[in-house]
């Protein structure tokens, strides 16, 4: 009894935050993978009946004879949105790095200040955010505006409601979530390597992709998983940049619980998300442990 | 005979150069710190062995030292007598009571941290009453208290300020009123001058000297700098390795340190390897592995043709141009130290030693280098070890 | 800055390449701002200045309701995840006896390792399968649990910075744990404190997925209300409400980094 009581004292203070944690996040995940496993009822929730139905229909469709015939519609979504999600990244590796490595060289106040700029419209709402790009990117919107004055074009370019519309408001979105590991890992890093490798006869580019882009690694890492995941399952962007028309992932599944109402669907399409998620998760954990071993010698 | 004396001598008793504690030795006096067999492992991956049967005893009102070099196992065993770490195996006495099931909290021990570790939200005042708050005293006392705490450390105006407001001497010293407002029974100290600079750090000592008489509270006090040391204590252990190497009094401890690495890690010494060549009553012939013969004193329990380990301190010896007697050698280095100079010596075998010697007229060097020079000692400052 | 004064990792470009992505950083919010005091309804061309919209914004009672809604849930779940954080990284920070720290840790980051859709879909089918219904409350409690990692890194970086020989020197001068945790642990982190809190205050009131699947007819907040107009048609109201919120973000985020930063020192 004695040690039970201890043990009870020695995990008290982290059991509320694990209570809700079970609770509302491992638990419900748990049952919408029960729930990919069971037939739809007819307006929302389950029947208590096993079906794979719900995956099969991941890939295949009934055609007018009730038989089976593979579908490739889904696995094009899914396609879409790990690629849209994968350019996202680069885009914001492109955009950011650069940005992180001038705000690691600052002096220490002005390096303060930089960051906050950056992290402020992260704070600022996501919706309002994207909806600031709708008035940019529309046809009678600023920079049609622009270009059409300027003459550069007589009929508006189509901006908004394209796949790239979609990805400058997701790197738009996320960008802090890349700047901010990277400039971690490169304000460790000692200047003095720095100087090592110029006085070793590097030029400058070559300083930088030889030593200071292998310290980053970490950072890249890091930043690339903290985009990766919420641009996989983002649903704002592509309902307001890309019109409802470039379907990604979580448009797919949040159309299940809402007019589709074919849950076990809906949580087969989820556990799909994650299925990609831990795949990605594991092949960077992979990554970073090559790099890092390969970094201590 | 000195020698084998101070080796035979029991941990805990008093030295001879100190007649008027040495009546104590007939009464029972409890100590204020008492170790008996005590053993701290880290526990961790690799666990760390940081103190090995250690055996100690810190007699009432003494200004107590604990040196040794980095990592030896000082901070380790403060703070297992303050009840930051729990005793792996052992007894921990203060004032014969076992303490190794209290808190911190609960012993009346204070600690002066190496940082000070000053609570940077509360002022100079608060910081001084905070011990003797928490011990129950009203604010109305705590305060007043803690003022007169101020006033002996001669910060009396600086009550109202923030700990970052002060300098890294003042902060020092908010630290030690701190620690002794609650007027502890034992007070440690861990380090608490190595980050003050040189001449701070000299007057620190004398204050903390008058401090430790004023208020009568037994100072454990942790240092590696063994000048602080000599300068400081009533007496001193010497640590190496997690393992006791000698206590006794700074002059024991530089005269007849008991071993290598005493001898070694206070002042500096010139070894030789030696075997006893011919025991002469008094004195005996040593003869050293560059083939000299050395005269020192004759120690018991060793015969001729034992092999031992002498040595001797730079201060001790005397070079001269008449090269008819002592060890010969070629003088390789000269360094003008202001009040000495050292003279860096090669001898036979091209084994090194050096010779100090005080500048008392001008300082102009007495051989110049690579002159042959004969180094002579005094054989009763010739020190003999077991090898 | 002169040639000579250059750091050694100075590169060509790189000033004019951050200077681009500041204004790329801006611009929508800027854009957003201005039109917001246009006085046509256009959010495009600029006719003149008004406060027409903020006027409008102001009088309107759905909007009312949203923005109470929103401020009510953001301050329960900001004050139940920064409750619950705070002792969970007090536990993990100073809690030597503790087995699988590393694991809790690792737990404690977990929201932010799940699409938030998934997130979201889940919790839907959990409420309903259990049958809570408790209006804003289902919504609280998931914004909690979204949030707590926001609380939680915050306040986990104070403890990690700060003296543990602080807390030794309480204990060594008669505090016990919980003295010590009141006068001396707690005053300390309290910066981290309440920049996770306001952290995970701004990321309730941002959220909008989980909200959108959770919402019932009442429960709607200020994101959906948004979300709601954007689809049927833009007008500057809108805006207008935006640059409140943006205004409101920037004084959060900026008192927020300011005590981290003043303390920090
Ligand atoms: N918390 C700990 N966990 C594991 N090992 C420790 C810990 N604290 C100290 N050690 C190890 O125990 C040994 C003694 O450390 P201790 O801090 O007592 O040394 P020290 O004599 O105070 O050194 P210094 O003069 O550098 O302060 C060292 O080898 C150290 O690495
Ligand atoms: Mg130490």
């Amino acid at each position: 009894m004695k040690s039970l009581r201890a043990l009870l004292v020695t995990y008290a203070g982290v059991m509320p935050s694990m209570l809700m944690l079970v609770g509302f996040l491992v638990l419900p995940l748990a049952i919408i993978l029960v729930f990919s496993f069971l037939t739809p009822g007819p307006y929302g929730g389950v029947e208590p009946q096993v079906s794979v139905a719900a995956y099969v229909k991941l890939f295949f469709q009934k055609d007018l004879y009730g038989d089976l015939t593979f579908n490739s519609s889904v696995l094009e979504i899914a396609f879409r949105s790990v690629k849209i999600a994968a350019i996202s990244v680069l885009g914001c590796v492109l955009l950011g790095a650069p940005v992180a490595y001038y705000i690691a060289q600052q002096p220490k106040r002005r390096r303060n200040t930089l960051l906050l700029l950056i992290t402020i419209p992260f704070w600022t709402n996501l919706l309002i955010r994207t909806y600031s790009w709708i008035i940019i990117l529309r046809d009678n919107g600023l920079v049609n505006n622009f270009l059409i004055s300027a003459n550069l074009t007589e009929a508006p370019v189509k901006l908004l409601y394209t796949e790239g519309s979609v990805v400058i408001g997701l790197v738009y979105t996320y960008v802090p979530f890349m700047i901010l590991p990277i400039y971690a890992a490169l304000e460790r890093l000692d200047a003095g390597l720095i100087e090592a490798a110029r006085d070793l006869y590097a030029s400058k580019w070559r300083s930088v992709t030889s030593v200071v882009i292998p310290l980053a690694a970490p950072g890249f890492t890091a930043g690339s998983i903290l985009v990766f995941i919420p641009c996989l399952g983002t649903f704002v962007a592509p309902e307001l940049l890309g019109g409802g028309k470039h379907l990604m992932l979580g448009s797919l599944v949040q159309m299940q619980f809402a007019a589709g109402r074919n849950w076990p669907y809906g949580s087969a399409l989820a556990m799909m998300i994650m299925a990609v998620v831990l795949v990605c998760l594991t092949i960077f954990a992979l990554n970073a442990r090559k790099t890092g071993g390969g970094m201590q010698h | 005979m000195r020698l084998n004396a101070t080796t035979n001598m029991p941990l805990n008793r008093l030295p001879e150069s100190k007649p008027d504690l040495k009546k104590d030795k007939q009464d029972v006096v409890i100590p204020a710190i008492e170790m008996t067999d005590l053993c701290k492992v880290y526990s961790g991956e690799t666990p760390v062995n940081a103190l090995h049967n250690a055996n100690l005893e810190v007699h009432d009102n003494e200004f107590f030292t604990l040196l040794g070099p980095s990592g030896c196992g000082k901070s380790t065993l403060l703070r297992l007598i303050a009840g930051f770490e729990t005793v792996t195996s052992g007894n921990l006495k203060l004032f014969g009571e076992e303490l190794s099931a209290l808190p911190p909290e609960k012993r009346p021990i204070n600690t002066v941290f190496q940082h000070y570790s000053l609570f940077p939200h509360m002022t100079v005042l608060e910081n001084v009453a905070f011990g003797l708050r928490r011990q129950g005293k009203s604010e109305r006392d705590a305060k007043m208290t803690a003022k007169e705490m101020l006033d002996l450390v001669q910060l009396d105006q600086y009550a109202q300020r923030y700990p970052k407001q002060l300098s890294g001497g003042q902060q020092q010293r908010v630290a030690l009123a701190r620690a002794l407002a609650p007027h502890p029974r034992v007070l440690l100290l861990d380090e608490p001058l190595s980050a003050l600079d040189l001449k701070l750090r000299q007057s620190m000592r004398v204050e903390l000297k008058r401090l430790q008489r004023e208020t009568s509270i037994t100072f454990v006090f942790v240092t590696h700098d063994q000048e602080e040391a000599l300068a400081m204590s009533d007496r001193i252990a010497v640590l190496s390795n997690g393992r006791i190497q000698q206590v006794s009094d700074p002059a024991t401890i530089y005269e007849h340190p008991e071993n290598r690495f005493v001898a070694d890690f206070i002042g500096d010494a010139n070894f030789f390897d030696a075997k006893i060549d011919k025991v002469d009553g008094e004195f005996t012939r040593y003869r050293l592995s560059t083939g000299d013969i050395l005269l020192g004193p004759t120690t018991e329990a060793r015969s001729e043709g034992a092999e031992v380990s002498i040595f001797f301190r730079p201060e001790k010896a005397t070079v001269s141009l008449d090269l008819t007697g002592g060890l010969r050698g070629r003088v390789k280095d000269i360094l003008y130290l202001g009040d000495s100079t050292e003279y860096r010596i090669y001898l036979a075998d091209q084994s090194e030693i050096s010779l100090k010697a005080e500048n008392l007229k001008d300082g102009s060097p007495l051989a110049e280098v690579g002159t042959d020079v004969a180094v002579s000692v005094d054989p009763n400052a010739i020190r003999v070890l077991s090898r | 800055m002169k040639k000579n004064d250059r750091d050694i990792r100075w590169l060509p470009g790189l000033s004019w390449l951050t200077a681009l992505f500041f204004l790329f950083l801006y611009t929508p919010l800027l854009v957003l701002v201005v039109f917001s005091f246009n006085a046509s309804r256009s959010t495009t061309v600029w006719s003149g200045f008004s406060l027409e919209w903020y006027h409008k914004a102001f009088t309107n009672d759905a909007i009312r309701v949203a923005t109470q809604n929103s401020v009510i849930i953001a301050t329960l779940a900001a004050i139940l995840a920064t409750t619950i954080a705070t002792s969970a990284a007090l536990a993990l920070a100073r809690n030597k006896r503790m087995k699988g720290k590393q694991a809790f840790h690792g737990a404690m980051l977990l929201p932010l390792m799940i699409p938030e859709i998934v997130t979201a879909v889940a919790t839907l089918i959990f409420f309903s399968t259990i049958g809570l219904g408790l209006g804003l409350g289902n919504i609280i409690l998931a914004h909690t649990v979204f949030c707590i990692p926001f609380a939680y890194l915050p306040i986990k970086a104070r403890l990690e910075s700060m003296d543990e020989n602080l807390e030794m020197a309480a204990r060594d001068l008669y505090a016990d744990k919980w003295a010590t945790l009141r006068f001396v642990t707690l005053p300390l982190v309290m910066p981290g404190i309440i920049s996770g809190a306001m952290l995970a205050f701004i990321i309730s009131l941002d959220d909008f997925i989980i909200t959108l699947m959770l919402a019932q007819a009442g429960s709607t907040t200020l994101p959906i209300y948004i979300y709601s107009f954007v689809r049927v048609g833009i007008t500057p109201e809108i805006n207008a409400v935006s640059t409140i919120l943006i205004g409101f973000s920037v004084i959060v985020v900026s008192v927020s980094a300011f005590l981290g930063r003043k303390t920090a020192s």
